[in-house]
Order: C-alpha cells, then structure tokens, then sequence
C-alpha cells in the first residue's frame, strides 16, 4: 500500500481556453494534516471537485486509498467525508433530520447523531430549521455532516469561511484530535497560510493552476531568508566591498539591507562587517505569510 | 436504491404537495360536476359523463402542470443549499441518484391519480349521478395516464436537475401545457409526441363523440419510444455533468 492516501499525476482540467488545474501531483500523506493553500480562483476548489468526482478532469489520474477514483468511485466516497464551498444542506430540515438522511443513506446508526451535534455544539439547536442558522453555524452543521460519516480521509474546502475566531479555534482543535487520535487524513483548503499553518503538516501551494510547492511545512520554512538592517559609517565601501564578496545587499537610504540564505553566508558578512564601526544592527524576520505571499506573488496583489 | 428514495420521501414538504394536489381536486370537481349538470341536455347526467369531464381538466391540464410542478419540487431542495453536492459525493452511482427522483415523480403521480380516484366517487355520490360506475373504462383511464405520464415524467426530472430557478420551472410548465387545448384535439398519432398532450389520450374514454383519435399500437409505441428517448438523454447528461 502507498504511504500517500490521495495521489493525483498530471491532473488537469480546462474551462475553454482557460487551464483551472494544470498537470498537478498530489501526494498527501497517510495520517497527516495536508494545508492545500493558494489565492482565490487559483484553482483549488476545482482541484477538489475532481478528487470527489463532482466534476471530471480532463487529463490525469486520481488514486484515493490506493483505488482508481474512475474506477472504485463509490468504494472510495464511502470513506471520504467532505464540505466544498460552504455547507450542503436542507434549510426546510433540522439538523437532527439533515444528519438521519445522510445515516440513513450510509447505513450508520441514528444513535451518533446527538453525539456528533454535540462535538460541534448544535445539541441545543438541534430541532430548529437549518434556514435560521446563522453562517458560523451552518459551517458546523457541514462540518458534522462530513464527521458522522466516519471517513478515513476529510476533504474541506475553506472550513474556516464564517467562523469567529473562537469557532476557528475549536475547528483547528478538532482537527488536530481527529488526525491524532483516530489516524483520519485531512486535506483542507484556505487561501490563508496563518489559517492553517499551526495545525498542517504539509502544505501544498497552488498558483494559476499550478503545484508550486509540496513539502513539509518545515521545508516552506526553510525557504526564509533571515534579512540584516545594518547603519555603518562608511556606507559606500562596505557595500562595495560586500558585494564583491557576492553578498546579496541594497544599499538603502544610508542602510544596508542584507539578505542571508545560511550559516556559511552569514559567517561570510559577519567577518566583513566586522571590519567596519557598525553603528546598529537588526535582524529582519519573514514570516511564513510572507514566504507564501511571495511564493504566489500575491504581496503586491494584498 | 430504497434508501435513496425513501430519503426523497424525508425531504418532500408533504403538506404543501397533499394541499396542492387537494385544491386542485377541489377545482377540478366542482368545475366537472358544474359542467355535468349544465350541459345534462347534451350528455347523459351519469358516471361517465361526470368521469370524462373531470378528464378535460384533469388529464389535459393539471396531471401534465403537476408533473413538472413535482419534478421542480424534487430538486428544489437540492438546488437551493447546495444539496447536490451533498448527494452526489455519497458512494451511490449517479444514474441510481436521478433514477431515484424519477421514482420518487411517479409514485407522487400516482398518488395524484388514487386520489383523483376518490374524489371522483365522493363527488358522484354528492351530485347523485346515475347509473353504474364504469369501472373498466376509468381504472384504465387513471392506470393509463399514470403510464402515460412516464415519458413526461422522465423529461422534466432531466429539465429539472439543470433548472435551478424554481420559477422558471414552473413558467416552462405553464406555457407548455397551454397548446394541449389544440394538441390533444389531433389524433394520438401525432399529438401523443408531445409529452404533455400525452396522458390526456390515455385518461379520455373512447366511444363518446369528444373521443380523442387513438390507436393504441401506435400510441403506446410512441409512449415507449419518446420515454426511452428522454430515459438516455437525461440519465446521460446527468451522469455526465459537471456539478459547480
């Protein structure tokens, strides 16, 4: 058996002219948190249509569970629960009703019902129509939907969409006991990195279509680079002569702005800057959001 | 399959789908019973008289307009909250998922027709009709445009699964049923094409002057042939489709 639970090679799907989802691969892991991250329209909701067969790519495979989704569609969705582009239900239903149909159709028993409303706190709601439930509250609703199925692997599009803080925190707790104490894959969306970066162990970034990072998030941390403000006497020659030295500097209204890529680097500009009087020195950090902002070129666009 | 359409039966609104079909029996009753008392000088005051001018109401207009209605009605829901995406990521093949809307539209139909049924006796019996109840004739009838109302059935639950304005829907029907004042005056051969002019043929009796033309090898053949038609293009192109 694979160790990836979805694997998709050379995924693509067009809308005319335009590429949506262009040749990706897809490798999430058994048993981890998959951060799927991109901007709006990037692509990743089309992205996870296909991997629940709501709509059909153009050119590639889709292996969930180490099953051809083409092939094994139903034996697959059985153990995939899932929310895409808000909650999915009946608003003439209570929640209770919205959940017996789903037990219904999957064969679980009605008994979990109670308890699952009570994991996402709409035990007290439970007999009201879903219509006057309140967005957060219709998110929770979608998120038990998915939960009472029991899967093995959660696909959730922008789980987080409607939430209050407090309500994302708890979903980013629940998520964390789901994937930790009962093994359950989860693949969840957002176009926010801060959303999901305490939680994922992977992360995946697409951009106009494209898979432009898969890693572990320590490696999307690697990709920082640590940045020296530095106020010196003499401005002109220590930018000259770092920059002989290949040292990547900006000479900026009388400060240099250094960018160190590792330890070797920074030992190079240490030695250098030591020979000068260095007035101030301060050391720049890039957030995680920043990496990706800059990743998806999306720094200008914010 | 069970499963899938006893779950259609949880989400049916059913109040609003008995009180629908009650008025419309009211309606079409009190207008049949009018017409078998004021036009008495020309068809004899009995059962089926009282039977076939019911069917000029109810087979022409209501039974075709209520099967678009309760198409409309079935996706309805679906539709409107993003329940389609909800059904269609449960492990059921999609051609079980519409096949199951279409069972769900027939056996409404035919709870339309029990009904029509009843009320017909309920309403014989008020007026005092005459006669003996042509038992034969109008269990055909009702049977008949039951049957007959498959390939309209199959049709709209297609049309229904992409219309997602309710509105629309049921503008579509309205228009559609309006021509079967002139469709259903041609012989079956060729007005039983048009699948709402369809059930009329099968509910009218033969053998009285307002007899509408059919042949019956030819007219259940077109039934076959237009439901077929209509089962592939729409199970296809549900199966088919892209769901955003």
């Amino acid at each position: 058996m694979s160790e990836y639970i979805i694997e998709t090679d050379g995924l693509t799907r067009r809308y005319g002219q335009h590429v949506s989802v262009d040749h990706i691969n897809l490798r999430v892991p058994k048993g981890k948190i998959y951060g799927f991250l991109g901007a709006n329209g990037a692509g990743k909701t089309t992205t996870i249509r296909m991997l629940l067969s709501l709509i059909r790519g153009d050119e590639g495979s889709i292996r969930i569970m180490g099953q051809s989704l083409q092939r094994d569609r139903e034996k697959i969705l059985r153990n995939v629960g899932s929310l895409v582009e808000g909650p999915s239900y009946y608003g003439h239903l209570s929640a209770y009703k919205n959940l017996k149909i789903i037990c219904m159709l999957l064969d679980l028993p009605e008994k979990d019902i109670d308890e699952f409303l009570d994991i996402v706190r709409l035990s007290p709601f439970a007999r009201q129509t879903v219509k006057g439930y309140s967005l957060g509250m219709k998110q929770r609703l979608g998120i038990a939907q998915a939960l009472i199925r029991r899967p093995k692997l959660l696909i959730l599009d922008e789980p987080m969409n409607g939430l209050d803080p407090a309500g994302i925190q708890e979903i980013r707790n629940l998520m964390l006991s789901l994937c930790h104490q009962q093994g359950i894959t989860i693949f969840l969306s957002s176009h926010i990195l801060s959303e999901i970066q305490t939680i994922a162990d992977e992360i995946g970034i697409i951009q106009n279509g494209r898979l432009i990072f898969q890693d572990s998030i320590q490696e999307l941390e690697k990709k920082s680079t640590t940045r020296l403000l530095v106020r010196i006497e003499n401005q002109q020659e220590a930018f000259r002569v770092l920059s002989a030295a290949g040292a990547d500097v900006v000479l900026q209204e009388g400060e240099l702005l250094i960018s160190l890529s590792d330890e070797i680097d920074q030992a190079r500009v240490f030695n250098i800057l030591q020979s000068f009087s260095i007035q101030h020195m301060q050391e720049l950090t890039v957030s995680l959001e920043d990496i990706f902002l800059n990743l998806t070129g999306m720094d200008g666009s914010l | 399959m069970y499963k899938l359409l006893y779950s259609e039966y949880q989400k049916i609104k059913w109040l609003f789908i008995l009180s629908i079909i009650l008025l419309e029996g009211v309606l079409t009753w009190i207008l049949a019973a009018g017409n078998t008392k004021s036009l008495s000088y020309y068809f004899p005051y009995n059962w089926t008289t009282l039977y076939f001018q019911a069917v000029s109401f109810h087979g022409m207009f209501f039974l075709p307009l209520f099967t678009g209605i309760f198409a409309a009605l079935l996706c309805f829901y679906e539709h409107k909250d993003g329940g389609w995406k909800q059904l269609l990521t449960m492990p059921y093949p999609r051609f079980k998922v519409i096949l199951s809307k279409l069972l769900a539209l027939i056996t409404l139909i035919a709870l339309m027709q029990v009904l029509f049924l009843a009320e017909y006796l309920i309403t014989g019996s008020i007026i005092y009709v005459e006669g003996m109840i042509p038992w034969k004739c109008i269990l055909q009838g009702i049977i008949g445009g039951w049957l007959a109302c498959f390939p309209l059935a199959m049709l709209q639950v297609w049309l229904a699964t992409r219309f997602q304005s309710f509105g629309v829907a049921l503008l579509l029907c309205i228009f559609s049923v309006i021509p079967n004042i002139v469709l259903t005056g041609l012989p079956a051969s060729l007005g039983a094409w048009f699948p709402f002019s369809a059930p009329y043929y099968a509910m009218f009796p033969q053998g009285i002057n307002l007899s509408p033309q059919v042949e019956p090898t030819t007219y259940i053949l077109i039934l076959l042939i237009t439901f077929f038609a209509y089962f592939m293009i729409g199970i296809r192109s549900f199966v088919r489709k892209d769901w955003k």
